[in-house]
């Protein structure tokens, strides 16, 4: 047998009969037990409001068309899951992963693994395997409750979710693996267990909080935003020698004598082409900051893929605002799943770089 | 069979390991001695490929441990310092584990490993490792060293924290493996120890070997003083020797101390027995291997406590 399988079988079985794994475990299912049954609670209130639209004549009392309401999607229920994943995956990933390499040092039995005809890399890579599969074994575990939950409750999935799911499940295994890549090499990086908690932990808050800090990076990278309304004296009529070029002067003017200045704004004001760049800008840096933080990655991948939108629309930072298109029809999952790739790349960039680091440092690494 | 050419290790510009020349001979028991922070355990971890050297070479058997570390893993054991097991697996099971990485059939692994068990006295301990008392961790490290069945075997502190009996036990069997054509290597700061069980010795302090070779030619080789010492008592009054090969002596009552170049007990005895002088004891004192060690390591008793 390859020694890379040796490593792996033994950390999996370990897991098996991990109390600590167990627990968290337990409760990972029961939170999405709760979710689910909360979601199905939300999913049959919108359905009950959707027989009803249906129950109404076509018309209503001013003689207009009512809009037809579209039948509420299954997918819904899993709209809870994402902040169940939020919460209790990042733990399940930690609890695997912070000691992986750091409790070996520790008790001193990595001495004796090291001792054995093996290479380091195989023993790390055994590592990871065994951890990832037992991490991504009992989330579709937690995904087969959800769903026996769901069929038992008579909600069955169609054609267009059953691979909305099947996506979300290999996303928010993504999103869990990142932080199990991140527990390895803080377990790998640092001198004790008790370190390594400390460092995945960090780095779990440092996720959860990198987007309320994305604001306050931009305004130091772009300092203040100009005016958003501009006032151009030269779309005035008869106010060409009081205009100026100041806001106030020119609104005045620019009021009084306005004929209306193109793109809607009366009086000569219009958009300032320097605040729309300011703000795409600004919307582009949040983004790229945003991305660093897979919690916020994984809340956009679940508005595309479960949510149904045509693109994420909580990728930005605290105090940003995003104008949203509001389709009237679902966009299908192939169109929308491009607007979520840079999520996803983030997503698997950390996580490569998660496990290079745990890689590096493992194989160099002088155990005395 | 174990062979080191200027080995050095250098930890954050201090050398912890200093040009390593050792040469062991198949078969031999070697005592690897010195004091904590010697340079002991970096050595055994260079030794068996645990530990990169910053230059200098090893090699087991002619193999060079740098460039083919499985092949030298596959001939030796190791039994390091400070042992620790997979707490949550019995001692069965942990060595299972282990030999899963050498090429034993399961049925001969398994057969190995009642073998071994019995050995080190662990058959029918059936308890996870967790719960294992110092002395049985000993145990099951020796045992997990031996699992292939290798041709040299490494222990770092073999009898580190173990009580007499255990001490005892652990050094018969070091003895019962080197009956058997085993090639030892193993570190203490103990120098009785290594007196009771090795063949050979080598002394490091701050990571430079200072002699290797017998215990004899050991202690011959760090004596910095090279007089000996010939201690006379007589029954009555002792005379003022005058052999001219005596460098000094001091008398008290009845009894001379005399240092001299060579042994010259028996022109002393003639000189006395020509004076009617009745000797009551004719010894020459040699100084032990531990004052030796405490000398030339510690610089005397004193700091050695």
């Amino acid at each position: 047998m390859q020694p890379e399988l040796i490593v792996a079988i033994k950390e999996f079985k370990d897991y098996l009969t991990s109390k600590r794994f167990l627990l968290i475990f337990g409760v990972l299912i029961l939170i999405s037990i709760a979710a689910i049954i909360a979601g199905i609670s939300s999913y049959n209130t919108q359905l009950a409001t959707y027989q009803e639209a249906l129950s109404r004549p076509v018309t209503n009392a001013t003689g207009a068309f009512a809009v037809t309401p579209t039948m509420p999607s299954m997918l819904l229920v899993f709209s809870s899951f994402t902040s169940t994943f939020v919460i209790v995956g990042w733990l399940l990933a930690i609890a695997i992963g912070f000691d992986l390499i750091s409790k070996e040092k520790e008790t001193g039995s990595l001495k004796l693994l090291l001792a054995r005809p093996i290479y380091r890399d195989s023993i790390i890579n055994g590592k990871i395997i065994g951890s990832a599969a037992i991490l991504v074994i009992s989330l579709v575990a937690t995904f087969l409750v959800a769903l026996a939950i769901l069929l038992f409750a008579g909600l069955v999935p169609t054609g267009d979710d059953l691979p909305r799911l099947v996506t979300y499940l290999l996303l928010i295994a993504l999103f869990c693996v990142t932080f199990l890549s991140i527990a390895i090499a803080a377990s790998a990086i640092a001198k004790n267990s008790t370190i390594a908690i400390l460092l995945a932990i960090g780095f779990v808050v440092f996720s959860l909080l990198l987007p309320n800090f994305s604001s306050s990076v931009c305004d130091i990278v772009l300092g203040q935003a100009p005016p958003a309304i501009s006032y151009s004296a030269s779309t005035t009529t008869g106010g060409s020698g009081s205009g100026g070029s100041g806001g106030s002067g020119a609104s005045t003017g620019g009021y009084t004598g306005g004929t209306g200045a193109p793109g809607g704004f009366r009086g000569g004001a219009q958009a300032n082409p320097a605040y729309t760049t300011y703000s795409n800008t600004r919307n582009e840096i949040t983004e790229a900051i945003t991305l660093l933080s897979p919690t916020s990655d994984l809340t956009s991948i679940s508005a595309v893929v479960i949510n149904r939108q045509s693109s994420p629309t909580s990728a930005t930072g605290a105090g940003v605002f995003e104008i949203t298109r509001l389709g009237r029809t679902t966009p299908s999952l192939g169109s929308s799943l491009p607007s979520i790739l840079p999520q996803i790349l983030a997503l698997v960039v950390m996580t490569i770089a998660g496990f290079a680091i745990s890689y590096a440092k493992f194989t160099r690494m002088d155990v005395r | 069979m174990i062979k080191t050419e200027n080995l050095t290790k250098v930890y954050e510009g201090v050398k912890a390991v200093d040009s390593l020349n050792l040469s062991i001979a198949k078969g031999e028991v070697f005592g690897f001695l010195g004091p904590n922070g010697s340079g002991k355990t970096t050595t055994m971890g260079m030794m068996i490929g645990e530990i990169e050297p910053t230059s200098g070479s090893c090699f087991i058997n002619d193999i060079d441990v740098l460039r083919h570390p499985l092949e030298v893993k596959r001939i030796i054991g190791y039994m390091p310092d400070g042992l620790g097991f997979y707490e949550n697996l019995n001692a069965r099971q942990n060595l299972k584990y282990f030999s899963e990485f050498y090429n034993i059939k399961p049925g001969d692994a398994e057969k190995r490993i009642t073998e071994l068990l019995e050995y080190v006295g662990l058959k029918g301990v059936e308890k996870k490792t967790e719960g294992y008392s110092r002395g049985m961790k000993q145990r099951l490290g020796l045992a997990q060293a031996l699992l292939n069945d290798p041709e040299v075997i490494f222990m770092d502190e073999p009898t580190n924290g173990l009580d007499p009996q255990g001490v005892m036990q652990v050094r018969n069997i070091i003895k019962d493996l080197a009956s058997k054509g085993k090639t030892i290597f193993f570190s203490s700061h103990i120098l009785e120890e290594v007196r009771q069980i090795s063949t050979t010795v080598g002394i490091i302090t701050k990571g430079k070997l200072i002699a290797q070779g017998t215990l004899d030619e050991v202690r011959q080789k760090m004596q910095k003083d090279q007089l000996f010492t010939i201690v006379v008592k007589a029954t009555g009054e002792m005379p003022r020797l005058t052999n001219s090969g005596i460098v000094d002596a001091s008398y008290v009552n009845h009894t001379a101390m005399i240092h001299a170049r060579t042994d010259i007990r028996d022109e002393i005895s003639d000189e006395l027995v020509r004076n009617n002088v009745h000797i009551r004891e004719l010894r020459i004192e040699e100084k032990s291997l531990e004052d030796v060690f405490l000398e030339t390591v510690y610089g005397g008793t004193s700091n050695a406590t």
